[in-house]
């Protein structure tokens, strides 16, 4: 029926109508200037409790942590917001807000050693291009190792042996038994370094730069990993339940700016601003996770793969052929609420010294109403013993499924120990 | 089953040398321990959620598949072990599938001697006039999957209401538990997401009695934290008599997705599976009103176990994409919610209302959806005039009485 195919002509733009579209939107057409504003309108709706006019005029604005990883989301979202504290500057001639950006050096346990060379390099060009004086953004990079410098003191007895910080962490991960755990482990470390930092900068809030793709991704693998209970808070704009009787009256939230705009959105937002390329490296797990085209999901063997990779290829795959059926996955969770009943309930209990459970390892309440079919999940010592408990400094009852999960089959007598 | 025999660690109950590795804890057992263990947590599964009571009636839904095979199997044990008082029925669907359910129902008549127990037959043809494959015919392979999740679903409680028994159970197996919770995170299916997960759904019960609280049928699923590994070890160990093959029509698209998802995240963590249902049930737990003035809708029926293609099936008060299964669902699913994207421009969700966001604007509207009557035609509980069933009957009645009409003019 249809012979060579004509050149077709390119569509006008579904916004301005005068442009040509060249860039797709969620579903239209768009200029790269309409594309480029609704790529910023949807963050910075977000962004709505930091307006000027919610900080007073004499009060320094509040500063933001935003963690940065040097990936796609977390520059578009720097970039972003320092086009949006311009704009506030601008209009009224302050900002609702200051940003703190942090990095997390892990080189210590990925062994990336150029790689960090190279990121450090790019962050110091980061802060000359975005940070300076007036600009309300500040830089900082940490090490993922700092995290045992939050010990609490009247943790597991030390031991002279422990070495370096490093060198713990290093124990701690090699000591879990699947890669499935270890990144899982690392992910919880790293949020809760986060944490710390804000609390230690009195920062009000976190802004993760997660896209919808990767809230979809973090849905489904938290789902895999035992963790429902904690998804609303480890998925949405949330005030972050921090045990009262560790923070007292602290609040703490956490706001996901990107929650609307799709990983492929935040590629398109990058490919048109140029002056941002040089500051993106890819991880290497985001470029090695090419999806077959066969299937939607990859044929690996269970040994290579953890359950956070597959998700991510997973919805690698889905973003391109479904995009919506992503984004509603995202605002289906958006709509299971946390138990707020529950960190009410912890906060009179802390006054009265006995406060509903935070789990040890996630920091996240415990589900006390679990069927007993998990209670009983939960005393197999086969899979965790209580020595390695013991070691971790970490009491039986401190801990929620999914982190058990991740603990079951950690080695014995390595001596790793939990940091918090 | 170890790579080394040599080296087999002992069973964890018994000096004997380990000969299963059970795949839902990693746990080393000898054949007989494995057998018993399995037993056992089925019992306690009924035990701890208060399942049965002594002296009731219990129909079994037999496909003659391995799941419900050996849940007949485990109950009867149980039943005869333990002195549970327990009557128990086996109730068979016949949905017209050539090549596979005449088949199985072979197998299920075998069961019922070896057994002892009674056993009913309820056809679709006899129900409906149709035969799935009459179906099949008529619509194509695409929505198929739907409109035998909705008969059979009927046909059970249907079967229930003849025999007087009030509580049926499926054999549903975790593998099929996890599935269908992340199948509805991918549907955005709240409501679902808030049940799927209970051990126990009270069905809508048809006729005219429907008014009777004790009318409902209960439906409950003894097996939910039984791997489907370990039920095919136990129906292998115990030499059961059961039929192997699938359904030869293919699941629905959401659900296929979901299935490969379950089975891909086995072989990275096999715990998983049990993770995802722990997941589940603390959604349900989140979901659940905590006023104690609110109920839930009455929990949705769900289809039968050994077609698991559609049970908690697309059918919502979002009828719009009920008839889409197949390879086109996912397809159709986007589009919609693309169109919603585009109308509205804000947050919306294909769901029905959740109970746990009732419309701010208008406090009726939760209500709405709980309005069940008896459907027109059958008196079938439904929330509309006609219930699915009758809705789907009609218009594959439509399509018959045209060719009658015709064959008549010919001759």
């Amino acid at each position: 029926m249809t012979g060579p195919q004509p050149a077709r002509p390119v569509p006008p733009c579904a916004r301005c109508k005068c442009s040509p579209g060249t860039v797709t939107g969620r579903n239209d057409p768009l200029c790269s200037t309409c594309f480029i504003s609704y790529a910023r309108s949807k963050p910075i709706k977000r962004m709505d409790p930091f307006r000027v006019r919610n900080n007073p005029t004499n009060a320094p604005p509040p500063l933001l942590l935003l963690p940065f990883s040097f990936g796609v989301s977390s520059l578009t979202l720097l970039h972003i917001l320092k086009e949006h504290m311009s704009s506030q500057r601008t209009r009224v001639g302050r900002t609702g807000y200051g940003l703190l950006v942090v990095w997390v050096d892990d080189s210590g346990i990925s062994g990336d050693g150029p790689g960090s060379v190279r990121k450090k390099e790019t962050f110091m060009g980061l802060e000359s291009h975005f940070g300076g004086e007036g600009s309300g953004i500040t830089f900082k990079s940490v090490q993922l190792e700092d995290i045992y410098t939050y010990s609490q003191p009247q943790g597991a007895p030390t031991s002279s042996a422990e070495g370096t910080n490093l060198e713990k962490l290093r124990v701690l991960i090699s000591s879990l038994p699947s890669l499935s755990s270890k990144q899982d482990i690392l992910t919880t470390l790293l949020t809760r370094l986060f944490i710390r930092l804000a609390i230690q900068h009195s920062s009000p809030a976190i802004l993760f730069s997660h896209s919808t793709t990767r809230l979809a991704e973090k849905t489904l693998s938290e789902t895999a990993k035992g963790r429902g209970y904690s998804v609303p808070w480890s998925t949405s704009d949330c005030t972050i339940p921090l045990p009262p009787s560790q923070f007292p009256h602290r609040k703490l939230q956490t706001i996901y700016p990107l929650r609307d705009l799709l990983k492929k959105e935040l590629h398109t937002y990058l490919s048109l601003t140029p002056s941002l390329q040089p500051f993106h490296i890819p991880s290497s797990s985001s470029s090695s996770a090419t999806p077959s085209p066969q299937s939607i999901i990859p044929i690996s063997t269970a040994k290579d793969t953890s359950i956070d990779s597959l998700m991510h290829q997973y919805f690698s795959q889905m973003e391109q052929t479904y995009p919506s059926i992503v984004a509603n996955v995202v605002k289906t969770i958006g709509r299971v609420p946390a138990p707020t009943h529950l960190v009410a309930l912890a906060e009179v209990a802390a006054e009265v010294e006995q406060s509903v459970p935070n789990c040890a390892v996630c920091g996240f309440p415990i589900d006390i109403d679990e069927a007993d079919v998990w209670e009983e999940e939960d005393r197999d010592v086969k899979k965790l013993s209580v020595g390695v408990l013991s070691e971790l400094g970490v009491g039986v009852e401190e801990l929620c499924g999914g982190c058990r999960r991740s603990l079951e089959g950690a080695k014995e007598g390595v001596g790793a120990r939990w940091p918090l | 089953m170890t790579a080394r025999p040599q080296r087999r660690p002992a069973c964890l109950q018994c000096p004997s040398p380990a000969k299963i590795k059970r795949p839902k804890n990693g746990h080393a057992l000898c054949i007989a321990h494995f057998l018993s263990t399995f037993e056992t947590e089925v019992l306690q599964t009924m035990e701890t959620s208060g399942l049965f009571s002594r002296g009731e009636t219990i129909a079994i839904g037999a496909s003659g598949g391995k799941d419900s095979t050996v849940l007949a199997s485990v109950l009867s044990t149980l039943n005869t072990r333990h002195n549970l008082g327990l009557n128990l029925h086996l109730l068979s669907i016949d949905e017209g599938i050539v090549g596979y359910r005449d088949h199985s129902l072979a197998t299920v008549q075998r069961n019922a001697r070896q057994y002892g127990l009674p056993l009913t037959v309820l056809s679709y043809r006899e129900l409906y006039g149709w035969t799935m494959d009459d179906v099949v015919a008529t619509v194509g392979k695409k929505s198929n999957c739907t409109y035998c999740g909705v008969f059979r679903r009927q046909a059970l409680d249907r079967g229930c209401e003849m025999l007087n028994i009030s509580h049926v159970v499926t054999g549903h197996n975790a593998d099929d538990m996890a599935e269908t919770v992340l199948m509805n995170l991918l549907r955005g299916d709240l409501p679902r997401l808030a049940r799927c997960t209970a051990i126990t759904t009270r069905s809508s019960s048809s006729s005219s009695s429907s008014s009777d609280a004790s009318a409902t049928v209960r439906r409950s699923k003894p097996l939910k934290y039984a791997y489907q590994k370990e039920i095919v070890l136990y129906a292998h160990h115990r030499k059961l008599d059961y039929f192997t093959t699938e359904c030869t029509y293919a699941p629905e698209a959401f659900r296929g997705s979901a299935r490969d998802l379950v089975k891909a995240l086995e072989r990275v963590r096999p715990t998983a599976i049990m993770d995802i249902l722990r997941s589940g049930e603390a959604f349900a737990g989140l979901l659940r009103p905590t006023d104690g003035n609110r109920t839930l809708v009455p929990p949705q029926k769900c289809a039968e176990k050994e077609c698991t293609c559609n049970e908690e099936d697309s059918l919502g008060t979002c009828s719009s994409t009920s008839f889409a299964s197949g390879e086109g669902a996912m397809h159709i699913h986007e589009a919609q919610l693309r169109n919603l994207h585009h109308h509205h421009h804000h947050h919306h969700t294909t769901e029905t209302p959740s109970p746990s966001s009732p419309s701010p604007k208008n406090p009726t509207a939760k209500r709405k959806q709980q309005l069940l009557r008896s459907c027109t035609q059958c008196g079938y509980l439904t929330s509309q005039d006609l219930c699915q069933a009758c809705v789907m009957l009609q218009s594959l009645n439509r399509s018959r009485p045209a060719v009658m009409v015709q064959i008549e003019h010919d001759g």
